[in-house]
């Protein structure tokens, strides 16, 4: 048998789906007996019903200074007798079988030929004038004498009155057994819940661990017992993560350090040769220094590297951008143009890489503009967009461009062809889409839109 | 004379930053760690401090963080390998005022230099401004409203010039000598080329300042009547 609905990926839903269905089968169960058991629970019902009767008439007999007995109804039971005769009758008996008083004035006992030392709670049905009977007798012990009290009531009459009370019964029974399964359902819910929050609790706390926040630990002292090692051991894992983490961007900045100050000595000394040296060479250094930059930012923007998110001012990155490329675009004979379409704009950003992915877009911009161009950078309430006045991006190569290491064939211009790849990797961290489109500008445009909308700062 | 504390324990790279520096009549004191640097910056006045990261004794931001705790507002511009993506950011959160990664241009560090220590003083010039134009000499950059561009170093000078005049006609030949010296050979068009990239850039800008020829004697700056 496949139970391949109890194998949902919710485990609250999967306990509930079991104890829903131990509840239903209960139910059926307990509802099958109930059909099965109607009839005999009539009888049950009639012969518990006599017994008492018979119970009230002994206790209602008397007698009296003359030693007179008699049978002292009171209200409904008088009218009872008077009223269904045929149908309900009562003796009571002496010791040597003689009637001493009658519910309708035929003194034949109701259990003609049963010894009286037998009727003592004796329930059975006899036939009495030709119509069936339940009878019933107790002995009741007044004075000293014992004496036996008989009450018949027809088949017909406990037919009629089992016919009122069982629908009655079996309607509240239904009632009974769907109010319990409801309680139960809406029980074992609460129950599935409660011991499933813990879980919920420690899966909501291992989400504020990120690449953010590797410093922070599922808090293991509300948990069950079950559940405690599973957490013990994420949180080990957090640690060996963290250490690995560390331990790696201690290698970025060592590396860093040790590839590049050497160039930047290398470059130093080719300078001081001025003119003796070949045109390209210091060009080449310049591609050097600038590749290892840039490897170092690739693997750690694809490394996963923390992101620091902060509101960040885009007037004051592109300001450090324009300040930082000011040097190499006055060299290229480049413009910077800044358009705002309302000031103090905010977006929520990793500072460090929204520089970097901004200037990448800039410096590339710089270097592929021709002698007095201009590079625009546009910044807008949901978009970056930088444009420059070169040849600009053919529609065929427009998404090769942010592969790494990828350069146009006929591309003569210095670069490590990774720029544009960091800027790539920094907008999937943030979710920021960026995009490389024909400029009205004349060259090429890259836009980075910016998901969700920047920040609206106060002015 | 203007003098700056280096504070780099790399000794060539050291020689290397203050030959450039002499060269450009910058006086220059150089110490390797940061506990040296520390004594130099107590006992003398500096103009600027360019600060190596990774020392001996530890990270120069650390000291960047002493000075600016202590209210020593020294220019400093942080010349260092350390180019990681959070690094320039802390490096300017710290207190730095510019930051140079390695490998660098020896002539682009001389420029950033001058212009740091240009910074402190008192008379460095203060932005200039003319009906909506606002020129920072600083950034070298012409702002209108919230848009901004870049000037070339003729550029600025050609427009700080026309900018101080408000309005009169300035003459070719003080033009030329405020963009490129009194005795620069330069040849005319280079005048005429400025001044055709700076109107490029008013109307880029869409400011409503232009450019007027008067024919035979100059330039002059003139506002349209409609804004």
């Amino acid at each position: 048998m496949h139970w391949r609905f109890l194998k949902t990926p919710s485990l609250a839903l999967r306990l509930t789906l079991v104890f829903s269905l131990a509840i239903a089968i209960v139910a059926v169960l307990y509802l099958s007996v109930q059909a099965v058991l109607a009839h005999r629970f009539g009888d049950f019902i009639t012969q518990q019903s006599l017994m008492g009767q018979t119970h009230d008439i002994a206790d209602a007999i008397e007698i009296d200074g003359n030693g007179i007995l008699s049978v002292r109804l009171h209200g409904q039971d008088v009218e009872s007798f008077d009223a269904f005769f045929a149908n309900l009758k009562y003796r009571v008996v002496s010791p040597d079988g003689e009637v001493l008083a009658t519910s309708d004035g035929d003194f034949s006992s109701l259990l003609p030929g049963v010894p009286p030392s037998q009727q003592d709670g004796l329930y059975l049905r006899t036939e009495i004038s030709g119509a069936l009977f339940h009878v019933a007798a107790v002995r009741h012990r007044i004075q000293g004498r014992d004496y036996w009290v008989q009450v018949g009531r027809s088949d017909r009459f406990a037919q009629l009155a089992q016919e009122a009370i069982v629908p009655a019964m079996a309607e509240a029974v239904g009632i009974m057994a769907a109010l319990a399964i409801g309680v139960l359902a809406v029980l074992s819910y609460w129950g599935v819940r409660s011991v499933l929050q813990p879980i919920h609790l420690a899966s909501q706390a291992a989400r504020t661990v990120g690449q953010n926040n590797l410093s922070a630990r599922i808090p293991v002292d509300p948990l069950p017992s079950e559940i405690r090692p599973l957490v013990v051991a994420f949180n080990d894992v957090l640690t060996r993560l963290e250490a690995a983490f560390s331990a790696q961007q201690r290698f970025f900045a060592n590396a860093a350090h040790e590839l590049k100050t050497p160039i930047a000595l290398l470059r130093g000394q080719l300078e001081a040769q001025g003119d003796r040296l070949a045109p390209q060479t210091l060009d080449d250094v310049d591609t050097l220094g600038r590749t290892v930059n840039q490897l170092l930012h690739i693997a750690e923007v694809a490394g996963g590297r923390p992101l620091k998110k902060h509101p960040v001012s885009l007037d004051e990155v592109t300001r450090q951008v324009s300040g930082f490329l000011s040097w190499r675009a006055q060299k290229a004979e480049v413009s910077l143009q800044i358009v705002r379409d309302s000031p103090d704009l905010q977006v929520m950003a990793d500072a460090g890489e929204l520089f970097v992915l901004l200037k990448n877009l800039v410096e590339n911009a710089v270097d592929h503009s021709p002698r007095g161009g201009t590079v625009r950078i546009t910044l807008t309430r949901g978009s970056v967009c930088v444009e420059d006045q070169g040849r600009g991006v053919p529609e065929h190569q427009r998404s090769q461009v942010f592969e790494r290491f990828w350069r146009a064939a006929d591309n003569t211009k210095p670069g490590s062809g990774l720029g544009l790849s960091i800027c790539m990797e920094v907008a999937r961290a943030h979710a920021w889409r960026l995009e490389c489109m024909p400029s009205a500008f004349g060259g090429a445009l890259f836009e980075v839109c910016f998901e969700p909308a920047p920040l609206k700062c106060c002015l | 004379m203007a003098r700056v504390l280096i504070v780099e324990d790399h000794p060539r790279m050291a020689l290397a930053v203050v030959a450039a520096l002499q060269a450009q009549g910058i006086a220059c004191d150089t110490v390797n760690t940061l506990g040296h640097a520390a004594a130099f910056l107590e006992t003398a006045r500096y103009d600027a401090l360019i600060l190596d990261r990774g020392l001996p004794d530890g990270d120069g931001l650390s000291l960047l963080a002493q000075l600016r705790a202590l209210r020593q507002s020294t220019p400093c511009m942080i010349l260092t390998a350390r180019d990681a993506l959070g690094d320039r950011v802390s490096g300017l959160e710290n207190g730095a005022d510019d930051y140079l990664t390695k490998p660098f241009e020896m002539a682009e560090l001389v420029a950033r230099t001058k212009a740091l220590m240009r910074r402190n003083q008192p008379w460095a010039p203060d932005e200039t401004c003319f009906a909506d134009l606002r020129v920072s000499p600083q950034s070298s950059t012409l702002f209108v409203g919230p848009s901004s561009i870049t000037l070339s170093p003729s550029e600025l000078q050609v427009l700080l010039t026309l900018i101080r005049n408000a309005g009169q006609v300035v003459r070719r030949g003080a033009l030329e000598s405020a963009a490129w010296g009194a005795f620069s050979d330069i040849t005319p068009k280079a005048l005429d080329v400025a001044i055709h990239r700076l109107r490029g850039k008013l109307a880029v800008l869409q400011s409503g300042v232009s450019i007027v020829n008067t024919k035979g004697v100059g330039y002059a700056l003139a506002v349209s009547q409609d804004t």
